[in-house]
Protein backbone atom coordinates (compact mmCIF):
# COMPACT_ATOMS: atom_id res chain seq x y z
CA UNK A 1 0.00 0.00 0.00
CA UNK A 2 1.28 3.44 -0.68
CA UNK A 3 -0.51 5.50 1.59
CA UNK A 4 1.73 5.93 4.64
CA UNK A 5 -1.81 6.45 7.07
CA UNK A 6 -2.30 3.92 9.68
CA UNK A 7 -4.96 1.30 8.20
CA UNK A 8 -8.15 1.97 9.83
CA UNK A 9 -10.02 -1.09 9.75
CA UNK A 10 -13.37 -1.08 10.33
CA UNK A 11 -15.84 -4.10 11.39
CA UNK A 12 -18.13 -5.06 13.51
CA UNK A 13 -16.26 -3.73 16.77
CA UNK A 14 -18.35 -1.24 19.15
CA UNK A 15 -16.02 1.22 20.49
CA UNK A 16 -16.00 2.09 24.25
CA UNK A 17 -16.70 5.57 25.86
CA UNK A 18 -13.36 6.19 25.87
CA UNK A 19 -12.49 5.02 22.55
CA UNK A 20 -15.41 7.29 21.89
CA UNK A 21 -14.53 10.41 23.47
CA UNK A 22 -10.36 10.08 21.59
CA UNK A 23 -12.57 9.66 18.55
CA UNK A 24 -13.83 13.03 19.09
CA UNK A 25 -10.73 14.87 20.07
CA UNK A 26 -9.06 13.57 17.15
CA UNK A 27 -11.84 15.62 15.11
CA UNK A 28 -10.67 18.56 17.15
CA UNK A 29 -10.27 20.24 14.03
CA UNK A 30 -13.19 19.35 11.81
CA UNK A 31 -15.13 21.27 14.84
CA UNK A 32 -12.72 24.21 14.27
CA UNK A 33 -14.00 24.29 10.96
CA UNK A 34 -17.71 23.91 11.77
CA UNK A 35 -17.72 26.38 14.11
CA UNK A 36 -16.29 28.88 11.63
CA UNK A 37 -18.08 28.10 9.06
CA UNK A 38 -20.93 28.41 10.83
CA UNK A 39 -19.96 31.92 12.35
CA UNK A 40 -18.62 32.11 8.97
CA UNK A 41 -22.03 32.08 7.26
CA UNK A 42 -23.83 33.78 9.62
CA UNK A 43 -22.90 37.21 9.25
CA UNK A 44 -21.83 37.08 5.76
CA UNK A 45 -24.39 38.36 3.92
CA UNK A 46 -25.42 41.27 5.90
CA UNK A 47 -24.27 45.24 5.78
CA UNK A 48 -23.57 45.45 9.17
CA UNK A 49 -21.47 42.70 9.31
CA UNK A 50 -19.81 41.11 12.49
CA UNK A 51 -20.89 44.16 14.26
CA UNK A 52 -24.16 42.04 15.06
CA UNK A 53 -22.11 40.22 17.51
CA UNK A 54 -22.12 43.13 19.45
CA UNK A 55 -25.05 44.31 18.17
CA UNK A 56 -27.46 41.21 18.88
CA UNK A 57 -27.31 40.74 22.87
CA UNK A 58 -27.39 44.61 23.49
CA UNK A 59 -30.59 44.16 21.19
CA UNK A 60 -31.30 41.69 23.04
CA UNK A 61 -30.97 42.94 26.43
CA UNK A 62 -32.49 46.24 25.10
CA UNK A 63 -36.47 44.19 24.50
CA UNK A 64 -36.28 42.07 27.79
CA UNK A 65 -35.66 45.31 29.42
CA UNK A 66 -38.76 47.02 27.62
CA UNK A 67 -40.92 44.16 28.92
CA UNK A 68 -40.03 42.96 32.11
CA UNK A 69 -38.34 46.25 33.42
CA UNK A 70 -40.64 48.88 31.89
CA UNK A 71 -43.61 47.28 30.95
CA UNK A 72 -44.14 44.28 33.61
CA UNK A 73 -42.87 46.55 36.24
CA UNK A 74 -39.87 43.96 37.80
CA UNK A 75 -37.47 46.58 38.48
CA UNK A 76 -37.49 48.05 41.81
CA UNK A 77 -37.78 52.04 41.99
CA UNK A 78 -34.79 53.62 41.54
CA UNK A 79 -32.93 51.34 41.01
CA UNK A 80 -32.47 50.70 37.31
CA UNK A 81 -29.27 50.52 36.32
CA UNK A 82 -29.11 47.18 38.96
CA UNK A 83 -31.89 45.56 37.32
CA UNK A 84 -30.28 46.06 33.38
CA UNK A 85 -27.24 44.47 35.23
CA UNK A 86 -29.26 41.54 36.56
CA UNK A 87 -30.66 41.24 33.67
CA UNK A 88 -28.05 41.45 31.45
CA UNK A 89 -26.55 38.48 33.07
CA UNK A 90 -29.70 36.23 33.22
CA UNK A 91 -30.27 36.98 29.28
CA UNK A 92 -27.28 36.21 27.83
CA UNK A 93 -26.69 33.26 29.88
CA UNK A 94 -29.79 32.13 29.18
CA UNK A 95 -29.33 32.48 25.16
CA UNK A 96 -26.41 30.28 25.03
CA UNK A 97 -28.35 27.83 27.03
CA UNK A 98 -31.17 27.93 25.30
CA UNK A 99 -29.98 28.46 21.28
CA UNK A 100 -27.14 25.59 21.90
CA UNK A 101 -30.39 22.82 22.90
CA UNK A 102 -32.79 24.29 20.37
CA UNK A 103 -29.95 23.77 17.77
CA UNK A 104 -28.80 20.42 18.86
CA UNK A 105 -32.41 19.02 18.69
CA UNK A 106 -32.27 19.44 14.94
CA UNK A 107 -28.44 18.80 14.20
CA UNK A 108 -28.55 15.39 13.32
CA UNK A 109 -31.72 15.44 11.01
CA UNK A 110 -30.54 18.72 9.30
CA UNK A 111 -26.92 17.35 8.66
CA UNK A 112 -28.28 14.28 6.96
CA UNK A 113 -26.40 15.19 3.71
CA UNK A 114 -23.57 14.76 5.04
CA UNK A 115 -24.34 11.90 7.35
CA UNK A 116 -25.47 9.70 4.21
CA UNK A 117 -21.94 10.26 2.36
CA UNK A 118 -19.18 9.94 5.42
CA UNK A 119 -18.22 7.81 7.96
CA UNK A 120 -17.17 9.95 11.15
CA UNK A 121 -18.18 11.04 14.95
CA UNK A 122 -21.35 12.88 14.69
CA UNK A 123 -21.19 14.07 18.23
CA UNK A 124 -18.89 16.97 16.22
CA UNK A 125 -22.86 18.15 15.49
CA UNK A 126 -23.51 19.12 19.16
CA UNK A 127 -20.25 20.22 19.57
CA UNK A 128 -19.74 22.51 17.37
CA UNK A 129 -23.29 23.86 17.85
CA UNK A 130 -22.34 24.78 21.86
CA UNK A 131 -19.18 26.64 21.11
CA UNK A 132 -20.56 28.64 18.08
CA UNK A 133 -23.02 29.66 20.68
CA UNK A 134 -20.25 29.82 23.21
CA UNK A 135 -18.85 32.19 21.10
CA UNK A 136 -21.70 34.56 20.98
CA UNK A 137 -21.97 34.50 24.55
CA UNK A 138 -18.52 35.53 24.76
CA UNK A 139 -19.44 38.59 22.96
CA UNK A 140 -22.43 38.73 24.95
CA UNK A 141 -19.98 39.17 28.31
CA UNK A 142 -18.01 41.86 26.75
CA UNK A 143 -21.38 43.50 26.38
CA UNK A 144 -22.00 43.13 30.15
CA UNK A 145 -18.38 44.16 30.61
CA UNK A 146 -18.97 47.29 29.64
CA UNK A 147 -22.20 47.67 31.36
CA UNK A 148 -20.80 47.03 34.78
CA UNK A 149 -17.80 49.28 33.57
CA UNK A 150 -20.41 51.96 32.52
CA UNK A 151 -23.44 51.46 35.69
CA UNK A 152 -21.72 48.69 38.21
CA UNK A 153 -18.76 48.38 40.04
CA UNK A 154 -16.16 47.74 37.35
CA UNK A 155 -13.99 44.55 36.77
CA UNK A 156 -12.93 42.86 40.29
CA UNK A 157 -10.79 40.16 41.47
CA UNK A 158 -14.11 37.63 41.60
CA UNK A 159 -14.16 37.98 37.17
CA UNK A 160 -12.17 35.44 37.40
CA UNK A 161 -14.50 32.59 38.61
CA UNK A 162 -16.30 33.84 35.25
CA UNK A 163 -14.18 31.05 33.44
CA UNK A 164 -14.79 28.19 36.11
CA UNK A 165 -18.64 28.84 36.04
CA UNK A 166 -17.81 29.44 32.47
CA UNK A 167 -16.64 25.83 31.94
CA UNK A 168 -18.94 24.13 33.54
CA UNK A 169 -21.64 25.73 31.69
CA UNK A 170 -20.53 24.71 28.75
CA UNK A 171 -20.16 20.75 29.91
CA UNK A 172 -23.92 20.88 31.14
CA UNK A 173 -25.05 22.58 28.46
CA UNK A 174 -22.85 20.57 25.88
CA UNK A 175 -24.92 17.06 28.01
CA UNK A 176 -28.21 17.95 27.57
CA UNK A 177 -27.88 19.25 23.62
CA UNK A 178 -26.00 15.67 22.77
CA UNK A 179 -29.19 14.33 24.75
CA UNK A 180 -31.44 16.17 22.81
CA UNK A 181 -29.73 15.71 19.35
CA UNK A 182 -30.14 11.64 20.21
CA UNK A 183 -33.76 12.11 20.41
CA UNK A 184 -34.11 14.54 17.69
CA UNK A 185 -32.21 12.21 15.41
CA UNK A 186 -35.03 9.19 16.23
CA UNK A 187 -38.28 11.44 16.87
CA UNK A 188 -39.00 14.31 14.42
CA UNK A 189 -41.02 15.26 17.36
CA UNK A 190 -38.44 16.35 19.66
CA UNK A 191 -38.50 19.99 17.75
CA UNK A 192 -41.65 20.46 19.01
CA UNK A 193 -41.23 19.51 22.96
CA UNK A 194 -37.73 21.01 23.52
CA UNK A 195 -39.47 24.44 22.02
CA UNK A 196 -41.75 23.68 25.07
CA UNK A 197 -39.87 22.73 27.61
CA UNK A 198 -37.10 24.90 27.19
CA UNK A 199 -39.96 28.43 27.12
CA UNK A 200 -40.51 26.49 31.01
CA UNK A 201 -36.71 26.24 31.65
CA UNK A 202 -36.75 29.64 31.02
CA UNK A 203 -39.81 31.01 33.08
CA UNK A 204 -38.39 28.55 35.73
CA UNK A 205 -34.67 30.38 35.83
CA UNK A 206 -34.12 33.47 37.13
CA UNK A 207 -33.57 35.74 34.49
CA UNK A 208 -35.67 38.97 34.55
CA UNK A 209 -37.14 38.32 38.14
CA UNK A 210 -35.50 37.57 41.52
CA UNK A 211 -35.09 35.26 44.54
CA UNK A 212 -33.05 36.60 46.43
CA UNK A 213 -33.66 39.98 48.64
CA UNK A 214 -36.39 42.15 49.27
CA UNK A 215 -37.84 41.51 45.68
CA UNK A 216 -37.83 37.83 45.51
CA UNK A 217 -40.19 36.17 43.91
CA UNK A 218 -40.48 33.15 46.10
CA UNK A 219 -40.29 32.17 49.56
CA UNK A 220 -37.20 31.62 51.04
CA UNK A 221 -37.90 28.41 52.41
CA UNK A 222 -38.44 27.39 48.70
CA UNK A 223 -34.72 28.65 47.86
CA UNK A 224 -33.56 25.33 48.22
CA UNK A 225 -35.62 23.24 45.98
CA UNK A 226 -35.63 26.09 43.23
CA UNK A 227 -31.50 26.19 43.09
CA UNK A 228 -31.73 22.97 42.06
CA UNK A 229 -31.94 23.63 38.52
CA UNK A 230 -28.14 23.76 37.39
CA UNK A 231 -29.39 26.71 35.57
CA UNK A 232 -30.31 29.09 38.39
CA UNK A 233 -27.05 27.90 39.86
CA UNK A 234 -25.17 29.11 36.81
CA UNK A 235 -27.09 32.48 36.36
CA UNK A 236 -26.50 33.29 40.01
CA UNK A 237 -22.77 32.44 40.10
CA UNK A 238 -22.26 34.55 37.26
CA UNK A 239 -23.97 37.36 39.23
CA UNK A 240 -22.11 37.09 42.07
CA UNK A 241 -18.72 36.95 40.32
CA UNK A 242 -19.58 39.60 37.54
CA UNK A 243 -22.12 42.15 39.69
CA UNK A 244 -22.43 42.02 43.08
CA UNK A 245 -18.42 40.96 43.67
CA UNK A 246 -18.27 38.33 45.44
CA UNK A 247 -17.29 34.18 45.25
CA UNK A 248 -19.89 32.61 43.97
CA UNK A 249 -21.09 30.33 47.21
CA UNK A 250 -19.32 26.99 47.45
CA UNK A 251 -22.37 24.78 47.35
CA UNK A 252 -23.99 26.31 44.59
CA UNK A 253 -20.06 24.92 42.69
CA UNK A 254 -19.68 21.59 43.96
CA UNK A 255 -23.36 20.95 43.41
CA UNK A 256 -23.00 22.68 39.65
CA UNK A 257 -19.95 20.86 39.00
CA UNK A 258 -21.06 17.33 39.64
CA UNK A 259 -24.39 17.66 37.77
CA UNK A 260 -22.78 18.88 34.79
CA UNK A 261 -19.98 16.21 34.54
CA UNK A 262 -22.81 13.68 35.42
CA UNK A 263 -25.10 15.28 32.12
CA UNK A 264 -22.28 15.44 29.98
CA UNK A 265 -20.96 12.37 30.34
CA UNK A 266 -24.92 10.53 30.26
CA UNK A 267 -25.42 13.02 27.38
CA UNK A 268 -22.19 11.43 25.55
CA UNK A 269 -23.30 8.13 26.12
CA UNK A 270 -26.11 8.22 25.05
CA UNK A 271 -25.36 10.12 21.66
CA UNK A 272 -22.84 7.95 20.94
CA UNK A 273 -25.13 4.41 21.51
CA UNK A 274 -27.13 5.96 18.76
CA UNK A 275 -24.71 7.54 16.70
CA UNK A 276 -24.25 4.27 14.57
CA UNK A 277 -27.74 3.97 13.37
CA UNK A 278 -28.48 7.45 12.43
CA UNK A 279 -27.66 7.00 8.84
CA UNK A 280 -30.65 4.42 8.84
CA UNK A 281 -33.04 6.64 10.35
CA UNK A 282 -32.98 10.33 9.57
CA UNK B 1 -7.39 -13.06 -9.55
CA UNK B 2 -5.80 -16.25 -9.83
CA UNK B 3 -2.28 -15.26 -7.77
CA UNK B 4 -3.49 -13.39 -3.98
CA UNK B 5 -0.82 -13.71 -1.62
CA UNK B 6 -1.65 -10.15 -0.77
CA UNK B 7 -4.64 -9.62 1.52
CA UNK B 8 -8.06 -8.56 0.84
CA UNK B 9 -8.49 -5.17 1.46
CA UNK B 10 -11.88 -5.68 1.58
CA UNK B 11 -13.38 -9.02 3.26
CA UNK B 12 -17.12 -9.14 3.73
CA UNK B 13 -18.57 -12.33 4.93
CA UNK B 14 -22.51 -12.76 5.06
CA UNK B 15 -23.46 -9.09 5.23
CA UNK B 16 -26.94 -8.58 6.22
CA UNK B 17 -28.42 -4.94 6.32
CA UNK B 18 -31.30 -3.98 7.80
CA UNK B 19 -33.26 -0.57 7.08
CA UNK B 20 -36.19 0.95 9.20
CA UNK B 21 -38.76 2.06 6.79
CA UNK B 22 -41.32 4.13 8.67
CA UNK B 23 -45.10 4.26 6.95
CA UNK B 24 -46.44 7.18 8.67
CA UNK B 25 -44.84 9.21 5.55
CA UNK B 26 -47.98 9.27 3.76
CA UNK B 27 -50.24 11.85 5.13
CA UNK B 28 -52.10 10.89 8.16
CA UNK B 29 -55.35 12.23 9.17
CA UNK B 30 -55.04 13.67 13.03
CA UNK B 31 -57.97 10.93 13.51
CA UNK B 32 -55.55 8.79 12.19
CA UNK B 33 -52.89 9.40 14.45
CA UNK B 34 -54.95 9.22 17.53
CA UNK B 35 -56.21 5.80 16.54
CA UNK B 36 -52.75 5.11 16.34
CA UNK B 37 -51.78 6.51 19.70
CA UNK B 38 -54.19 4.60 21.24
CA UNK B 39 -53.17 1.27 19.63
CA UNK B 40 -50.19 2.14 20.75
CA UNK B 41 -51.06 2.28 24.49
CA UNK B 42 -52.72 -1.03 24.35
CA UNK B 43 -49.51 -2.27 23.13
CA UNK B 44 -50.71 -4.06 20.38
CA UNK B 45 -47.97 -5.73 18.48
CA UNK B 46 -49.68 -5.70 15.60
CA UNK B 47 -50.42 -2.08 15.40
CA UNK B 48 -47.07 -1.40 16.42
CA UNK B 49 -45.77 -2.95 13.60
CA UNK B 50 -47.12 -1.24 11.41
CA UNK B 51 -45.64 2.21 12.42
CA UNK B 52 -42.13 0.59 11.21
CA UNK B 53 -41.47 -2.16 8.74
CA UNK B 54 -37.82 -3.77 8.30
CA UNK B 55 -36.31 -3.70 5.05
CA UNK B 56 -33.18 -6.18 4.38
CA UNK B 57 -31.77 -4.32 1.51
CA UNK B 58 -29.02 -6.41 2.05
CA UNK B 59 -29.04 -10.29 2.55
CA UNK B 60 -26.10 -12.06 2.97
CA UNK B 61 -23.68 -10.28 0.53
CA UNK B 62 -20.11 -12.28 0.50
CA UNK B 63 -17.33 -10.13 -1.23
CA UNK B 64 -13.37 -10.34 -0.92
CA UNK B 65 -11.77 -7.12 -3.17
CA UNK B 66 -8.08 -6.87 -3.78
CA UNK B 67 -5.51 -4.27 -3.80
CA UNK B 68 -5.46 -3.42 -7.61
CA UNK B 69 -9.16 -4.32 -8.31
CA UNK B 70 -11.90 -2.25 -9.66
CA UNK B 71 -15.36 -3.83 -9.00
CA UNK B 72 -18.01 -2.55 -10.43
CA UNK B 73 -21.46 -2.91 -9.18
CA UNK B 74 -24.63 -3.78 -11.75
CA UNK B 75 -28.59 -4.13 -11.12
CA UNK B 76 -31.92 -2.55 -11.16
CA UNK B 77 -32.96 0.01 -8.83
CA UNK B 78 -33.01 -0.95 -5.30
CA UNK B 79 -31.10 -4.13 -5.83
CA UNK B 80 -28.58 -2.76 -2.44
CA UNK B 81 -25.82 -1.12 -4.94
CA UNK B 82 -25.79 1.89 -2.36
CA UNK B 83 -26.17 0.27 0.70
CA UNK B 84 -23.20 -2.31 -0.45
CA UNK B 85 -21.53 1.29 -0.67
CA UNK B 86 -22.69 3.00 2.42
CA UNK B 87 -21.27 -0.07 4.41
CA UNK B 88 -18.17 -0.55 2.84
CA UNK B 89 -17.83 3.14 3.78
CA UNK B 90 -19.49 2.43 7.35
CA UNK B 91 -22.13 4.67 6.90
CA UNK B 92 -24.29 2.24 8.06
CA UNK B 93 -23.22 -0.90 9.90
CA UNK B 94 -23.62 -4.13 8.98
CA UNK B 95 -27.03 -6.14 11.37
CA UNK B 96 -25.36 -9.14 10.67
CA UNK B 97 -22.11 -10.98 9.61
CA UNK B 98 -18.38 -9.46 9.43
CA UNK B 99 -16.68 -7.03 7.42
CA UNK B 100 -13.81 -4.95 7.13
CA UNK B 101 -11.97 -2.69 5.51
CA UNK B 102 -8.50 -1.79 5.48
CA UNK B 103 -7.03 1.67 4.58
CA UNK B 104 -8.22 5.21 4.20
CA UNK B 105 -11.64 5.20 2.68
CA UNK B 106 -13.19 8.05 0.03
CA UNK B 107 -16.19 7.79 -1.00
CA UNK B 108 -18.93 9.76 -2.93
CA UNK B 109 -22.27 9.00 -2.64
CA UNK B 110 -23.82 11.58 -3.83
CA UNK B 111 -23.29 15.14 -4.83
CA UNK B 112 -22.63 18.42 -3.04
CA UNK B 113 -25.36 17.26 -0.22
CA UNK B 114 -22.03 17.34 1.99
CA UNK B 115 -21.57 21.11 1.32
CA UNK B 116 -22.32 24.07 3.24
CA UNK B 117 -23.70 26.15 0.27
CA UNK B 118 -23.42 30.17 1.81
CA UNK B 119 -19.21 28.81 2.15
CA UNK B 120 -17.11 29.49 -1.09
CA UNK B 121 -15.95 26.02 -2.67
CA UNK B 122 -12.06 26.71 -1.08
CA UNK B 123 -13.70 26.67 2.19
CA UNK B 124 -16.13 23.86 1.66
CA UNK B 125 -12.70 21.71 0.66
CA UNK B 126 -11.07 22.72 4.02
CA UNK B 127 -14.58 21.42 6.13
CA UNK B 128 -14.90 18.28 3.67
CA UNK B 129 -11.44 17.36 3.96
CA UNK B 130 -11.31 17.98 7.37
CA UNK B 131 -14.74 15.40 7.71
CA UNK B 132 -13.02 12.87 5.66
CA UNK B 133 -10.23 13.16 8.10
CA UNK B 134 -7.72 15.11 6.49
CA UNK B 135 -5.44 16.95 8.60
CA UNK B 136 -5.08 20.81 7.70
CA UNK B 137 -1.90 20.42 7.01
CA UNK B 138 -2.33 18.07 4.18
CA UNK B 139 -5.58 19.61 2.91
CA UNK B 140 -3.24 22.26 2.08
CA UNK B 141 -1.19 20.49 0.58
CA UNK B 142 -3.99 19.33 -2.26
CA UNK B 143 -5.59 22.34 -2.62
CA UNK B 144 -4.10 23.30 -6.16
CA UNK B 145 -4.46 19.72 -7.40
CA UNK B 146 -8.22 19.43 -6.02
CA UNK B 147 -8.93 23.02 -8.07
CA UNK B 148 -7.13 22.12 -10.56
CA UNK B 149 -8.75 18.75 -11.65
CA UNK B 150 -12.50 20.11 -10.21
CA UNK B 151 -11.72 22.61 -13.18
CA UNK B 152 -13.85 25.46 -11.42
CA UNK B 153 -11.04 28.12 -11.84
CA UNK B 154 -12.16 31.17 -10.36
CA UNK B 155 -15.54 29.87 -9.18
CA UNK B 156 -13.36 27.92 -6.10
CA UNK B 157 -14.54 31.17 -4.10
CA UNK B 158 -17.98 31.61 -4.90
CA UNK B 159 -20.40 30.09 -2.75
CA UNK B 160 -21.20 26.44 -3.81
CA UNK B 161 -25.16 27.78 -3.62
CA UNK B 162 -24.62 29.58 -6.95
CA UNK B 163 -22.47 25.95 -9.06
CA UNK B 164 -24.54 23.80 -10.78
CA UNK B 165 -24.73 20.39 -10.21
CA UNK B 166 -22.28 19.17 -12.21
CA UNK B 167 -19.88 21.51 -10.81
CA UNK B 168 -20.76 20.32 -7.32
CA UNK B 169 -20.46 16.76 -8.35
CA UNK B 170 -16.93 17.28 -10.39
CA UNK B 171 -15.73 19.30 -6.60
CA UNK B 172 -17.41 16.52 -4.82
CA UNK B 173 -15.29 13.74 -7.03
CA UNK B 174 -12.30 16.04 -6.98
CA UNK B 175 -12.20 16.13 -2.94
CA UNK B 176 -12.99 12.21 -2.79
CA UNK B 177 -10.29 11.64 -5.74
CA UNK B 178 -7.60 13.41 -4.04
CA UNK B 179 -7.89 12.69 -0.44
CA UNK B 180 -5.19 9.82 -2.03
CA UNK B 181 -7.49 7.10 -0.27
CA UNK B 182 -6.92 3.67 -0.65
CA UNK B 183 -10.24 2.29 -1.24
CA UNK B 184 -12.49 4.22 -3.47
CA UNK B 185 -16.21 4.30 -3.39
CA UNK B 186 -18.19 5.54 -6.30
CA UNK B 187 -22.03 5.68 -6.70
CA UNK B 188 -23.24 6.79 -10.01
CA UNK B 189 -21.88 10.31 -9.83
CA UNK B 190 -19.45 10.18 -12.91
CA UNK B 191 -22.59 11.04 -14.94
CA UNK B 192 -22.58 14.01 -14.18
CA UNK B 193 -19.91 16.04 -15.52
CA UNK B 194 -19.53 16.71 -19.40
CA UNK B 195 -17.75 14.24 -21.71
CA UNK B 196 -14.28 15.84 -21.28
CA UNK B 197 -14.58 15.04 -17.23
CA UNK B 198 -15.99 11.74 -17.82
CA UNK B 199 -13.10 10.75 -19.49
CA UNK B 200 -10.91 12.37 -16.95
CA UNK B 201 -12.47 10.39 -14.46
CA UNK B 202 -12.29 7.18 -16.13
CA UNK B 203 -8.42 7.71 -16.35
CA UNK B 204 -8.62 8.40 -12.50
CA UNK B 205 -10.28 4.66 -12.01
CA UNK B 206 -7.20 3.25 -14.45
CA UNK B 207 -4.46 5.09 -12.01
CA UNK B 208 -6.27 4.08 -9.29
CA UNK B 209 -5.63 0.20 -10.61
CA UNK B 210 -2.46 0.93 -11.88
CA UNK B 211 -1.53 2.26 -8.16
CA UNK B 212 -3.19 -1.21 -6.55
CA UNK B 213 -5.75 0.97 -4.96
CA UNK B 214 -9.08 -0.80 -4.54
CA UNK B 215 -11.97 0.71 -6.00
CA UNK B 216 -15.25 -0.25 -5.90
CA UNK B 217 -18.29 1.57 -8.46
CA UNK B 218 -21.75 1.16 -8.83
CA UNK B 219 -23.40 2.29 -12.41
CA UNK B 220 -25.74 1.92 -14.32
CA UNK B 221 -23.47 2.40 -17.93
CA UNK B 222 -22.18 -0.86 -18.80
CA UNK B 223 -19.51 1.22 -21.00
CA UNK B 224 -18.04 2.56 -17.92
CA UNK B 225 -18.47 -1.26 -16.04
CA UNK B 226 -16.71 -2.85 -19.51
CA UNK B 227 -14.23 -0.07 -19.78
CA UNK B 228 -13.04 0.65 -16.51
CA UNK B 229 -13.78 -2.51 -14.26
CA UNK B 230 -11.84 -5.79 -13.49
CA UNK B 231 -14.92 -7.57 -12.20
CA UNK B 232 -18.46 -6.83 -11.61
CA UNK B 233 -20.89 -8.14 -9.36
CA UNK B 234 -24.48 -8.07 -10.30
CA UNK B 235 -27.25 -7.52 -7.62
CA UNK B 236 -30.37 -8.22 -7.46
CA UNK B 237 -32.50 -7.63 -4.22
CA UNK B 238 -29.80 -7.40 -1.66
CA UNK B 239 -28.19 -11.12 -2.96
CA UNK B 240 -25.64 -11.22 -5.62
CA UNK B 241 -26.79 -12.67 -8.68
CA UNK B 242 -23.60 -13.19 -10.42
CA UNK B 243 -20.34 -12.18 -10.58
CA UNK B 244 -16.92 -11.62 -12.56
CA UNK B 245 -16.03 -11.24 -16.04
CA UNK B 246 -17.29 -7.53 -16.26
CA UNK B 247 -18.20 -8.30 -20.24
CA UNK B 248 -20.34 -11.77 -19.44
CA UNK B 249 -22.30 -10.28 -16.33
CA UNK B 250 -23.06 -6.91 -18.23
CA UNK B 251 -24.28 -9.25 -21.29
CA UNK B 252 -26.24 -11.27 -19.07
CA UNK B 253 -27.51 -8.02 -16.98
CA UNK B 254 -28.54 -6.44 -20.13
CA UNK B 255 -30.26 -9.85 -21.43
CA UNK B 256 -32.58 -10.21 -18.41
CA UNK B 257 -33.64 -7.01 -18.39
CA UNK B 258 -34.50 -7.35 -21.64
CA UNK B 259 -36.70 -9.89 -21.22
CA UNK B 260 -38.21 -8.56 -18.32
CA UNK B 261 -39.16 -5.70 -20.46
CA UNK B 262 -40.70 -8.02 -22.68
CA UNK B 263 -43.26 -10.10 -20.05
Amino acid sequence: MSSVVAPVSHSTHVPSLLERIRQLWARRETVRYLVSSQLKAGHRDKILGHLWNLLDPMLFVAVYFVVFGLLLGQRAPGRTTEFILYLSVGVLAWRFHGTSISQAANCVRGNRGLIHEISFPKSVFPVAICLSRLYDFLWGLVVVALLVLLLGNGVTPYWLWLPVVLLLQLLFTLGVAFIVAHLGAFFADTVNIVDVVMRLWFYMSPIFYQVRGPRAILPEEYLPLYMLNPTACFFEAYRDALLWGHTPETGVIVYVAVVSVLVALIGFALFARGEGSFAKYV
Amino acid sequence: MSEQPIQPSIVAEDVWVKFLIRYHRREVTMRETFVRLLDWFRVDKEANGRWRAGFWALRGVTLNVYPGEVVGLVGPNGAGKTTLLKTLANIVGPDRGRLRVCGTVGCLLSFGVGFNASLSGRENIYLNGSILGLARRKIDERLDDIVEFSELGEFIDAPVRTYSAGMKGRLGFSIAVNIDPDVLLLDEVLSVGDAAFRTKAGSILDRFRGENKTVVIASHSMDLIKRSCTRAVWLVRGKIRMEGDPSEVAQAYLAESKQQKKA
